[in-house]
């Protein structure tokens, strides 16, 4: 990416000062072009790489059908064949950044991964061990198949298998302890992103970040939702509300430690208790207070991306809880104009609170 | 909301380490520099502006579902009245209100919002056995005054929603036509929205100060590219039983390829953007692809065929966006 005049006025005044300091040489060159490609790039090569993966598994299936009707148990090693070449693909580097080879080693990857889980099915007829198998073969393509798409997408896809998994052996309260860990690991990752970075796993930690919070928020939206396959009958909802909230505070405190002026007038009392008085409000809905921690951690990082689809899964998550709600419309309607004069209020307060704190500097 | 210019150095920062140049202390010194993280003013500021949201979001859903409950025990003059001192006050604190300021704009959209409310208590209240498109027809006209006077995109957004579903529902309830992909309804509703497309960017190249960021164009042209994009593909595997019917369905081709190539040569010659490029070359991939399996296909051999052209084109699309991305910066995203 290429700055554009302010930034590269911003970027030109920190390096200077970063010389001035000694954290860089004085001989220290630089250009501004980033070898990362934009979200629109990604999806435009994704998209395609998922329909002509789609393409070759017609092209398997309608070619080779009597081959692997008759003896199934080829279509397993054929899953892990294109798996393979898929990583021999990238394991060059010089194919790093070359798009058509990229592109070509995910539809690749995609349609053997697909092979490879009609394989095992076939093999094992479990769904609950076919899903186990899907996690770790995501985990391996995680770690060897340098892909940004596919890390993005491997972690959603693991996230669904857990929950196949805890559907099958009827354990839907295992998703609790999920959304904890995941919830953690969220916080963790972005917190660390400065020694991610200077790490031999920076490739890691944009797609698995992202791939990690855009996982989090789906979970909820496919186990609560009666229409998919995978709506689970979770009991105790407030356990997973329970985890947020842990996570919440524990972001808010990291966060108000740099603020000085809301530290020293103490309101961050006031922001702890709203937290928690929402959550208590929003106790069976927990996706509701994902998305917020996902909203503010991505304000926190100045994420625009993560923020986006945060504020769009907000309002699913809002709409949700409302239409589930069972109470009359009467009732539905003084809790949303309740609630919506409520937020104006302290909307008002805060502009207030700014004032008078402004006063006191 | 997001400092833009602050992300994009604190990218290249991370960046920069990603490919071992600067130490982690350079790093971390870096971005403390940089203000990486929101300062107190920001976050309050932020705060402010999702209370607002959510605070005007909530109340309006609450005054729809209040009306929706069907109040028999409430007399007819009392409803109106309620909801019509409720327009009345939001329209004129909206006016009292600092010009431009977040509250004039959500009293705004909360008054364009409750004429919608008084529309379908009317119907709920007299059960005139009007069709759909009539409320939204209506409500669409009812509003357009204030829309036009203000300057705050949300309410055009709204706008244009509504003048698109009010031709859906019309073109439903009163157009019956005989095919089962009503192409020239796709077409006129490109139409619509392609004027508002270039309204905006004739008014931002004019640096109009409230028509600002890319999200709506964007909306905009999705919605285009999908009203034209949809018949395209019937089109191609209908086009026998389509072309019979009517001449103007012919058109279908030369208005896509038309609005395909002048939008690429804008958004790539005049105003670089990336995002609507990517969403044109998508189209063209699709349309492409669905033509030459179209006229190609011929057993499950061609299924590679086809796979390795889609490669080919995104391989192409990708490389030539890149480029773009490096010619443009930044620079839309932060105006």
């Amino acid at each position: 990416m290429k700055l554009n005049k302010s930034s590269e006025q911003k970027f030109y005044d920190i390096v200077s000062e970063l010389k001035n300091q000694k954290y860089v040489s004085e001989d220290f060159a630089y250009s501004t072009n980033q070898s990362e490609s934009a979200w629109y790039v990604n999806g435009i090569i994704g998209f395609c790489a998922w329909f002509s993966a789609l393409f070759i598994l017609a092209f398997i299936f309608g070619t080779f059908h009597r081959i692997l009707y008759d003896s199934p148990a080829v279509i397993m090693p054929l899953g892990i064949l294109l798996c393979g070449t898929a990583v021999i693909i990238t394991k060059h580097p010089k194919n790093k950044n070359n798009i058509f080879l990229n592109q070509l080693s995910l539809a690749i990857c995609i349609a053997g991964e697909i092979l490879f889980i009609i394989g095992t099915q076939e093999k094992f007829h479990s769904v609950s061990i076919n899903a186990l198998i899907t996690i770790a073969l995501q985990i391996f393509l995680i770690i060897l198949y340098n892909n940004y798409i596919h890390r993005f997408l491997s972690v959603p896809a693991i996230f669904v298998a857990l929950l196949i998994i805890f559907k099958e052996i009827n354990a839907a309260y295992l998703t609790h302890p999920l959304v904890f860990a995941s919830a953690f690991a969220i916080l963790k990752a972005w917190s660390y992103k400065q020694n991610i970075f200077c790490s031999k796993f920076s490739d890691l930690f944009a797609p698995i970040s992202y791939g990690l919070s855009f996982a989090f928020l789906l979970t909820f939206l496919i186990v609560i939702n009666k229409e998919t396959s995978l709506y689970l009958e979770i009991e105790n909802w407030y356990l997973s509300s329970a985890a947020i909230l842990i996570s919440l505070l524990y972001f808010e405190n990291s966060a108000i430690k740099k603020l000085t002026l809301i530290r020293k007038n103490k309101f961050y009392i006031l922001v702890y208790l709203f937290t928690i008085l929402l959550t208590i409000a929003t106790l069976k809905s927990p996706g509701i207070m994902a998305a917020f921690l996902i909203m503010l951690i991505s304000f926190n990082y100045r994420n625009i991306f993560m923020l986006s689809f945060s504020v769009i899964f907000l309002f699913i998550y809002i709409i949700f809880f409302y239409y589930d709600l069972e109470i009359n419309l009467l009732m539905k309607s003084q809790i949303l104009i309740s609630t919506g004069i409520l937020f104006l209020i302290i909307k008002y307060l805060i502009q207030k609170l700014q004032f008078n704190s402004e006063k006191t500097v | 909301m997001i400092d833009l210019n602050i992300t994009n150095v604190s990218n290249n920062l991370f960046e920069f380490a990603k490919t071992k140049q600067i130490s982690f202390a350079a790093l971390v010194k870096g971005l403390e520099l940089s203000n990486y993280r929101p300062e107190e003013y920001e976050w309050k500021k932020f705060a402010n502006l999702i209370f607002l949201v959510l605070g005007t979001c909530f109340l309006i859903s609450g005054i729809f579902f209040f009306f929706a409950y069907n109040w028999n025990d409430m007399p007819k003059s009392a409803k109106f009245a309620i909801i019509e001192s409720m327009i009345v006050l939001s329209t004129l604190f909206s006016a009292i209100k600092k010009p431009c300021s977040y509250a004039e704009n959500y009293l705004l959209l909360t008054s364009t919002a409750l004429v919608g409310v008084l529309l379908a208590v009317f119907g709920q209240i007299y059960q005139t056995g009007a069709d759909a498109y009539q409320l939204f027809a209506g409500w669409t006209l009812l509003i357009a005054g204030w829309v036009f006077i203000s300057n705050f995109l949300p309410i055009w957004t709204i706008f244009i929603v509504l003048i698109n579903t009010s031709l859906i529902l019309y073109w439903i309830q009163i157009c019956h036509t005989s095919y089962d992909m009503p192409v020239k309804l796709f077409e006129l509703l490109a139409l619509v929205n392609f004027v508002f497309l270039v309204l905006f960017e004739l008014l931002q190249n004019k640096k109009i100060f409230w028509i600002k960021g890319r999200w709506f164009p964007r909306i905009i042209y999705f919605t285009i590219i999908c009203y034209l994009t949809i018949p395209m593909i019937a089109y191609i595997f209908e086009f026998k039983r389509m072309s019979a019917n009517d001449f103007i369905l012919l058109l279908c081709p030369l208005f896509y390829c038309s609005f395909i190539v002048c939008s690429i040569i804008y958004y790539f010659k005049f105003k670089i953007d990336g995002v609507i490029l990517s969403a044109s070359l998508l189209s063209c991939i699709i349309i492409t692809t669905s033509l030459i399996g179209k006229f190609m296909f011929k057993g499950s051999g061609s299924f590679i065929i086809l796979a390795l052209i889609i490669i080919i084109q995104g391989t192409g699309a990708g490389l030539w966006l890149k480029n773009i991305q490096k010619d443009q910066g930044e620079k839309n995203e932060t105006e």
